[in-house]
């Protein structure tokens, strides 16, 4: 017995009717855009089909200490575009482990806080160019998922990115060298067996050396 | 001492070295004896629970097999064994045996073995074998109510039988038991478990079932189909829908529409923040696109409440099924001929709806021979006498493909889903981590019935924090031809050339995991990222002429501690996908 077999009931009652509508799975779709902008608004809505990432983040993995460059398009020409950095914790947002709230009810980002003189910014501006497309170096200072939303300030175009802060530990993609992981057993290894060879050698020669002895006495 | 005082003594010590040397030789040949009969008996049982492991599993096929006959007969053999078994461990020999040091632990554990499989042989399997899967079918569109409560009242018993046998079994020792007993029990127990798994599942789904198809009252029900031919993470857009009625086990349709119909909402729903962050307001604004997230539930509570600011009406879950579906189900009613000449065949059909009606006829001929067509079947359905097994086997492979996916706005009834394939929820948590690779159609066209695409998953290195280095090699391949296809197909070509097929992949990490790396064709490749359901996420553009081949590889971490061979999770296709995992050897060898 299994559950979608047991479920299945309701799926097969259900379906009894569903198959016309599987047969309607292609029926025409929305009307493909052409949304009439109402007057006064600032951009025509994006019509219904998505769109490649307007925020580009390279590298989305980092080790505290490097930096990722944020690459933004479609925003407007020589626009201002602010950028907020939200930082949350690696190990949080576990079901059942609430986040800590203020008496507000916003949630508070714990993250591991790392030695830094000067902590990076959580909000700054940048400008874009006339192609409305703009790139900023970021070197974040904390371990984290951070989260940088970019809005343009006229356009009101808004796009995000995400990108995991690790520890700072031998990057596995820094250079293609992987961590090696476990115990290095070589020199051991190589000292014992020495010492177990030494002994052999020396107990041999303690044998020799009584046996000729006793030839001597004899 | 005198002489004849020295010999009564040596005498007498003679007879009492005698008599304690008969009472050693007695306690001994006792000894021997108990153990011996102990060791036959340990061996008679041995024996009786090897024929009750075979015919076990001889039970499991012949269900799986639907050879009910032949099963019951198995059954009755199966109880005798574990019954001789039983009998065999309970004897006055083997209860002071158990009470011996050294082999009394290894007794007590073959004892509450064959009592486990005594007890399970004689009050749970006779009832799930009993359980007739014909009543979870509905006959002339009914499904009979009272039947399934009935059933559900017994599986309630099955399953409380074999928890309590797995609590007696949980409570033996495994510590210093011999190699081949601890062996034995603890597979014993990884069974019961999955026994537990489907016993409870079957139990909550025979007392979810009955509401849910309106014993208590009536429900209404959002139909949707899923159209393959413009990909969504979930399947397909979500073309037309139909507003169910179930009441008192009695399903029928009440009437059809289209998400074109619902169209752009003017004020757009609230959409989760890490949905926004990666999509915009488009799954909040447009029905086509409530599904860009693969998380079904996410999807079909947006489209109820666009449903809701269409129609006005409040349904108590959504539905979605897809063409393929479709196609397994005429598999098992047979052919039906849509009045116009058209016949849907199983291995047809998917063309039929996802290409032909697009490439032969217009605007308002597709529109006829879509309703034609759901009519048809429709009524196939209610005439035709269906085999009720191949019903059930077309119904479990569509879920197992994540092809039927169901959600409830009820939160107790969801949670009896749970994780389930047919819930189609990403879970934030799992016991094996996993890695999707989910499909959006970005050209605004039907070019998604011409994809071929295949993903490799290879597990790499072990690395800091438990964590595990995966590699994912994802290939799409366009099989479309160079030129002839209609508008209908090509629709908005937002890829610039319109026979050039934009599809967006959006790649997830295991909960708590990292995306280190993504390379198109062996170059670096921009990439928009994002966080849902504690998964990082990329989105890739990947663009694909007509006979070409793109390969996107992506580098990712699990999360902390990771244990279990990675699986993926993939956007059900219209043409299936190939697949492989590459395992490696666990990081704790």
């Amino acid at each position: 017995m299994r559950l979608s077999r047991i479920i299945m009931a309701l799926t097969v009652g259900l379906a009894v009717v569903a198959a016309p509508t599987a047969a309607g799975a292609a029926q025409p779709q929305p009307a493909p855009g052409v949304p009439q902008p109402g007057p006064g608004t600032p951009q025509p809505p994006p019509d219904y089909v998505p769109g490649p990432a307007k925020l580009i983040a390279e590298p989305t993995t980092i080790f505290l200490g490097k930096s990722v460059l944020l690459t933004g398009t479609g925003f407007g020409p020589n626009e201002t575009v602010r950028i907020v950095v939200t930082v949350a914790p690696l190990a949080a947002s576990v079901p059942g482990q609430a986040p800590a709230r203020r008496s507000d009810g916003s949630a508070v980002a714990m993250a591991a806080v790392a030695y830094a003189p000067q902590p990076a910014p959580r909000e700054f501006t940048v400008q874009t160019d006339e192609n409305g497309r703009f790139t900023v170096r970021y070197r974040p200072t904390v371990v984290g998922q951070l989260t940088f939303t970019a809005t343009g300030l006229e356009s009101g175009q808004v796009a995000s990115a995400t990108v995991t802060v690790l520890k700072k530990k031998r990057a596995p993609h820094d250079g293609g060298k992987l961590p090696v992981t476990g115990d290095d057993m070589g020199t051991p290894l190589k000292v014992g067996g020495g010492l177990v060879g030494a002994g052999m050698v020396l107990m041999l020669t303690t044998f020799a050396w009584r046996r000729r002895n006793r030839f001597n006495v004899n | 001492m005198s002489r004849r005082g020295r010999r009564r003594s040596r005498r007498r010590t003679r007879a009492r070295i005698r008599r304690a040397l008969l009472a050693g030789l007695v306690a001994g040949a006792l000894l021997v004896a108990g153990a011996g009969w102990v060791g036959f008996r340990g061996w008679q049982a041995r024996a009786h629970l090897l024929n009750a492991a075979g015919l076990a599993r001889e039970l499991s096929a012949q269900v799986v097999g639907g050879d009910f006959d032949r099963a019951q007969r198995t059954l009755a053999a199966l109880q005798e064994q574990a019954g001789a078994a039983r009998d065999a461990t309970g004897d006055a020999g083997w209860w002071l045996g158990q009470r011996t040091p050294y082999a009394g632990d290894d007794l007590g554990a073959v004892r509450q073995i064959a009592v486990a499989i005594d007890d399970l042989a004689r009050r749970a399997f006779p009832t799930l074998l009993r359980t007739d899967l014909a009543t979870l079918l509905p006959t002339q569109g009914r499904l009979d109510v009272a039947r399934l409560r009935a059933v559900s009242a017994e599986l309630t018993a099955a399953d409380a039988a074999v928890r309590q046998t797995r609590a007696s079994l949980d409570a033996v020792p495994t510590e210093n038991l011999v190699d081949q007993i601890r062996t034995a029990l603890t597979d014993l127990r990884v069974q019961i478990d999955r026994l537990v798994g489907l016993t409870g599942a079957a139990d909550k789904g025979a007392k979810v079932l009955p509401p849910l198809l309106g014993a208590d009252g009536p429900r209404t029900y959002l139909l949707v189909s899923q159209n393959l031919a413009e990909l969504r993470a979930t399947g397909g857009m979500f073309g037309a829908y139909a507003v169910i009625r179930a009441e008192n086990g009695r399903v029928r349709m009440e009437k059809q529409g289209t998400s074109a119909q619902i169209g752009r909402l003017k004020r757009p729903l609230s959409v989760d923040p890490e949905v926004r962050a990666l999509w915009a307001d488009l799954p909040g604004t447009y029905p086509a696109d409530v599904n860009l997230t693969p998380h079904f539930p996410t999807a079909a509570k947006l489209y109820r409440d666009m449903y809701r600011r269409h129609a006005g009406g409040t349904v108590d879950g959504v539905l979605a099924v897809d063409p393929v579906v479709l196609s397994y189900l005429l598999q098992a009613t047979g052919p039906v001929r849509v009045p116009g000449g058209t016949t849907l065949t199983g291995d047809r059909v998917v063309r039929t709806l996802l290409s032909d009606a697009y490439q032969k006829l217009d605007g308002g001929g597709q529109d006829a021979f879509f309703a034609a067509s759901a009519a048809a079947v429709f009524d196939a359905f209610l005439t035709k006498n269906v085999n009720h097994r191949a019903l059930l086997s077309a119904f479990d492979r569509s879920i197992t493909e994540r092809r039927i996916l169901f959600w409830s706005a009820r939160p107790e009834e969801q949670q009896t889903l749970g994780d389930s394939r047919l819930a189609g929820a990403l879970p934030d948590k799992e016991s094996a981590p996993s890695v999707g690779v989910y499909l959006n159609d970005g050209s605004g066209a039907k070019l998604g019935y011409y994809l071929r695409q295949s993903a490799t998953l290879t597990v790499g290195n072990c690395v800091e924090d438990g964590r595990r280095e995966l590699r994912l090699r994802f290939t799409l391949h366009s099989a479309a031809p160079k030129s002839g296809l209609s508008e209908s197909v090509l629709g908005l070509g937002k890829a610039g050339d319109p026979y050039t097929a934009r599809t967006l992949v959006s790649v997830y990490t295991p909960p708590g995991g990292a995306v280190l790396a993504t390379r198109l064709d062996g170059q670096p490749t921009p990439v928009g990222s994002g966080v849902e359901r504690r998964r990082q996420v990329v989105l890739a553009n990947v663009e694909v002429r007509p006979g070409a081949t793109r390969t996107l590889e992506v580098d990712l971490l699990t999360g902390r501690n990771s244990v279990g061979t990675p699986e993926l999770r993939l956007t059900p296709t219209a043409t299936p996908w190939t697949t492989q995992v590459v395992t490696a050897t666990s990081c704790n060898q």
